[in-house]
């Protein structure tokens, strides 16, 4: 099963500098995270908060205002 | 976006699916419960036990009894100590928490631990309510908000990853013949009530106004797995960072009440420890909630008249109802609100979904899995016994050592959870989607109750025979 919109872009918000699925930023920013729940575990995947949209995400979103991390 | 900008994106390797065994406290926990686990046995079966690291406080009458136990003991509390710091230590390291800040705070958290598992012990302590859980809770939830914790402390403060620890160590004490007996009712009962809560909070806070991933967000919290279930549909259906924060404020604003209530309504009515238990594990949020609510009503059977069944019925109750019937399924309610929002819920804000089959175990609380094959080795050990050798000999040098190290492991849960709840940050959430998680509860405690009371009171009394 595979349910997907037509894309603006086919990279997803894992890859876009905008992204941000580090446990210790996400428990920083979303306050009671640990309190009963864990940014380290299972259940969360790859999710992350995007700085742009100011949204919480799955890594497989996509979206148009992708822009890459820089390359070091 | 331009095309130089795609000229820079980094190739798409999804990360390899082997780091999740070191990267995620679930896997840590199956290592350390069933790393503990395979040392019991194996010093069982060479004729020794794991008791005497596996130390627990006795029975006491006047705190020099207490005192004169607690000194003859200290090598064996000290080792202890060393053991769950270094493993806890060496994972907590891998998943990127120093240390020099972890160390300090657990052996605070551990020295508290001790004297609050001590107090359990005390033979007045049911004359006063002092049962562990609820006196963790009570004293963590007065130190945090009186007094300003340095910020390493919040290093040792890892409730989820003590509580996955102790389920894991769980699964060593509960038959693997009751999960697969009691399971189905468990999951029929749990799936009843689960898509009523979601249901009743998703149409409500439509109602109310709220957006549609918000209220799925909030629905989730109430519905599969408290803070967790938030979390996960969050991400799942694209919420908004605020939406995800303030569902989990709602989740533990109501666990914590649910900490004491549940218990304490269950006693007034004398429920029977199955079913107390499997009330619990349907209406309660939060796992780790839950296992302070259950353990505390264990703890009233045998002390408290009226109250039939043996307390390990109640954990027995409440795990099945919470980890089986409840938790394990957060997978498939990412998949299908995932599909749901990417397919039928419009957005402006240019953000696409894509959802496959594979969320289903990339969601997984993959703890569950330590928690089984926990239960199916001391089942299969058990199986070359009589009841009567069972009891003399399985159950000394075997269940008793996991049974206190579990007992450890939720006390420190239990102490953590009061730590690290400000009660004035639990006051931020604003009135629409307080009275959309409301109305949730309302329709979860009360069928919650009566599944439990009523439809299935029999299979629960059972449970605790």
């Amino acid at each position: 099963m595979n349910a997907k919109l037509s894309g603006a872009t086919q990279i997803r918000c894992a890859d876009c500098r905008y992204f941000d699925n580090t446990p210790r930023a996400l428990e920083a920013a979303v306050p009671g995270l640990r309190v009963m729940g864990s940014a380290y575990s299972s259940v969360r995947s790859g999710d992350g908060l995007c700085s742009r949209h100011e949204r919480y995400l799955s890594g497989e979103h996509r979206c148009a205002l992708f822009e890459s991390t820089p390359l070091t | 976006m331009t095309a130089k900008t795609l000229a820079l994106a980094p190739q798409n390797n999804p990360t390899p699916w082997w780091r999740e065994l070191y990267q995620k406290e679930d896997w840590w926990s199956i290592w350390i419960g069933l790393g503990l686990l395979a040392l019991a046995v194996l010093l069982f079966v060479a004729g020794g036990s794991l008791k005497w690291i596996a130390v627990a406080p006795a029975k006491w009458h006047a705190l020099p009894d207490l005192g004169q136990q607690l000194l003859a003991n200290l090598p064996r509390y000290f080792a202890l100590f060393v053991l769950l710091g270094v493993l806890f230590s060496i994972a907590l390291k891998t998943l990127g928490i120093a240390t020099r800040q972890f160390l300090p705070a657990f052996a605070l958290i551990f020295s508290a631990a001790t004297l609050i598992f001590a107090l359990g012990q005390w033979d007045q302590a049911d004359h006063y309510n002092l049962e562990p859980p609820l006196v963790a809770l009570a004293l963590g939830l007065l130190i945090t908000n009186t007094l300003k914790l340095p910020e390493w402390f919040g290093a040792g403060l890892r409730v989820e990853f003590y509580v996955k620890v102790g389920i894991v160590l769980l699964g060593a004490t509960l038959p693997f013949t009751l999960i697969i007996w009691a399971g189905p009712v468990a999951i029929g009962q749990a799936a009843i009530v689960s898509l009523s809560t979601f249901f009743t909070i998703f149409t409500v806070g439509k109602r109310l106004g709220l957006d549609r991933r918000f209220a799925a967000t909030l629905g989730a919290g109430g519905a599969v797995c408290g803070v967790s279930g938030s979390i996960a549909i969050a991400g799942a259906v694209g919420a908004k960072k605020e939406e995800a924060s303030i569902s989990i404020t709602l989740v533990i604003f109501w666990a914590i009440i649910f900490i004491f209530a549940l218990p304490l309504i269950a006693r007034a009515l004398q429920l029977p420890t199955g079913v107390a238990g499997a009330w619990i594990g349907t209406s309660e949020f939060a796992d780790a909630a839950g296992f302070a609510a259950a353990q505390t009503y264990a703890g009233y059977a045998g002390h408290i008249p009226g109250i039939s069944g043996h307390g390990e019925a109640a954990i027995n109750a409440y795990t099945l109802m919470k980890v089986i019937g409840r938790d394990v399924w957060i997978g498939i309610w990412a998949l299908v609100l995932s599909i749901i929002a990417t397919t039928r819920w419009t957005s402006d804000t240019g953000i696409e979904g894509q959802a496959g089959t594979g969320e289903i175990w990339r969601r997984f609380p993959k703890f569950v899995l330590g928690f089984l094959l926990a239960s199916i080795t001391v089942t299969l050990i058990a199986r070359g016994y009589s009841y009567a050798d069972y009891s003399k000999q399985v159950v000394p040098q075997l269940v008793t050592p996991v049974k206190n190290l579990r007992t450890w492991a939720f006390i420190l849960s239990f102490f953590s959870i009061g730590l690290t709840t400000r009660l004035a940050e639990l006051t931020r959430a604003s009135a629409r989607p307080f009275y959309a998680f409301s109305a949730g509860v309302v329709v979860n405690v009360i069928l919650g109750f009566i599944l439990s009371t009523q439809v299935f009171v029999g299979f629960w009394t059972a449970l605790g025979q």
